[in-house]
């Protein structure tokens, strides 16, 4: 493994580095984005093994195509959304292997299990997320894990998604709504009781 | 049940999407409209149930597999670069020996006048070989000293 270079540098910074054949650049750049994407990958493919494969693809396509960064949304945008095109890719595939519509496998292991402490909600079950989402569209996943785990701005949604604000907007609040009738069917009541 | 027409807008208005004209329309809205109040209610809920829970770590060891693929395909691109390099020193290296070539002088036979010379240089030589050495015996060599 190589050594992280310039750790100070700015994302764009690295990457017209590495783009000029500076590895080490490329490498701080993965060190600097990985975890986060890898928590992405997780929460659209459903699992860590095939999340790690995704992630890998991730970089390699974001290192065949340093050359084609134009600089118009930020590095983390753009490694989002190739990220999002390889998550689509592997699931893709998997379709075409197990010849079915299953594309998203629940976790596995206690330990990769998505869960929530029971305190918050007062509920004596473990709510596994991940399964609710895992029974979402593809369209409706993605804009939440998009806005709830990354936290991101509807613009940035649509600059990774490639679809209008206006778009990010009206799914979103139709994923909202699937999502709340998936938990209702768990017998979970996500509601606050103050405004 | 149909939704209030602003149902959407309070999805907005709980990510902080609005601007302040807009958000302050819904703030009104809301104290009157128990629906969408509710709505917003559970919209905090989810976001809430979205922030404790946790997702996992990629390993120390995944990082090492990725950086592992990551150089083997940093050092591929430096041997196909070397690759390429390679074969344009050979394209340059031929190209050049054929100009070369080409760009010599005319080859001697294209001269007759001195083509003629030449080969009457080489018969000159070819007969200086062909010629059988002329025999000294021992008793030509001592008349020889003699003359002397």
């Amino acid at each position: 493994m190589a050594e992280s270079a310039s750790p100070g540098a700015a994302d764009d910074e690295l990457l017209r580095q590495a783009a000029g054949g500076d590895g080490r650049a490329f490498h701080t750049l993965v060190d600097r984005h990985a975890q986060r994407l890898f928590r992405l990958a997780v929460s659209l493919v459903g699992n860590a093994a095939d999340a790690e494969d995704v992630v890998q693809e991730t970089f390699a396509g974001a290192f065949k195509g340093l050359r084609a960064f134009e600089g118009r949304a930020s590095v983390k945008t753009w490694l989002t959304r190739i990220l999002f095109t390889q998550a689509a890719k592997w699931r893709r595939d998997r379709g075409r292997r197990e010849g079915g519509r299953r594309d998203y496998r629940p976790l596995e292991s206690a330990e990769e299990q998505a869960t929530v402490s029971d305190e918050i909600f007062g509920i004596g079950a473990r709510i596994d997320l991940q399964a609710a989402l895992g029974r979402l569209s593809e369209e409706h996943r993605e804009v939440l894990v998009l806005r709830e785990f990354e936290g991101m701005a509807y613009e940035e949604m649509a600059e990774v998604l490639g679809v209008p604000r206006g778009t990010i907007e009206s799914r979103l609040h139709r994923a909202r709504n699937e999502l709340r009738e998936r938990l209702r069917s768990y017998g979970v009541e996500p509601r606050e009781s103050q405004r | 049940m149909t939704e209030c027409s602003y149902s959407e807008q309070v999805s907005a208005f709980h990510d902080g999407e609005l601007d302040a004209a807009s958000g302050a329309v819904i703030e009104r809205h809301l104290d009157s409209c128990p629906p969408c109040a509710d709505r917003l209610a559970e919209l905090r809920g989810m976001s809430r149930l979205f922030a404790a829970t946790t997702l996992p770590h990629l390993s120390q060891i995944g990082m090492h597999r990725l950086h592992s693929r990551l150089d083997a395909l940093i050092d591929g691109g430096l041997v196909r670069l070397a690759r390429v390099m390679t074969g344009i020193a050979a394209a340059v290296l031929l190209v050049g020996s054929l100009w070369l070539i080409r760009s010599q002088p005319a080859p001697v036979a294209s001269n007759p006048a001195r083509a003629s010379s030449v080969v009457a240089m080489v018969l000159q030589t070819e007969e200086s070989i062909q010629q059988p050495a002329v025999e000294v015996g021992p008793n030509d060599w001592i008349v020889q000293e003699l003359d002397r």
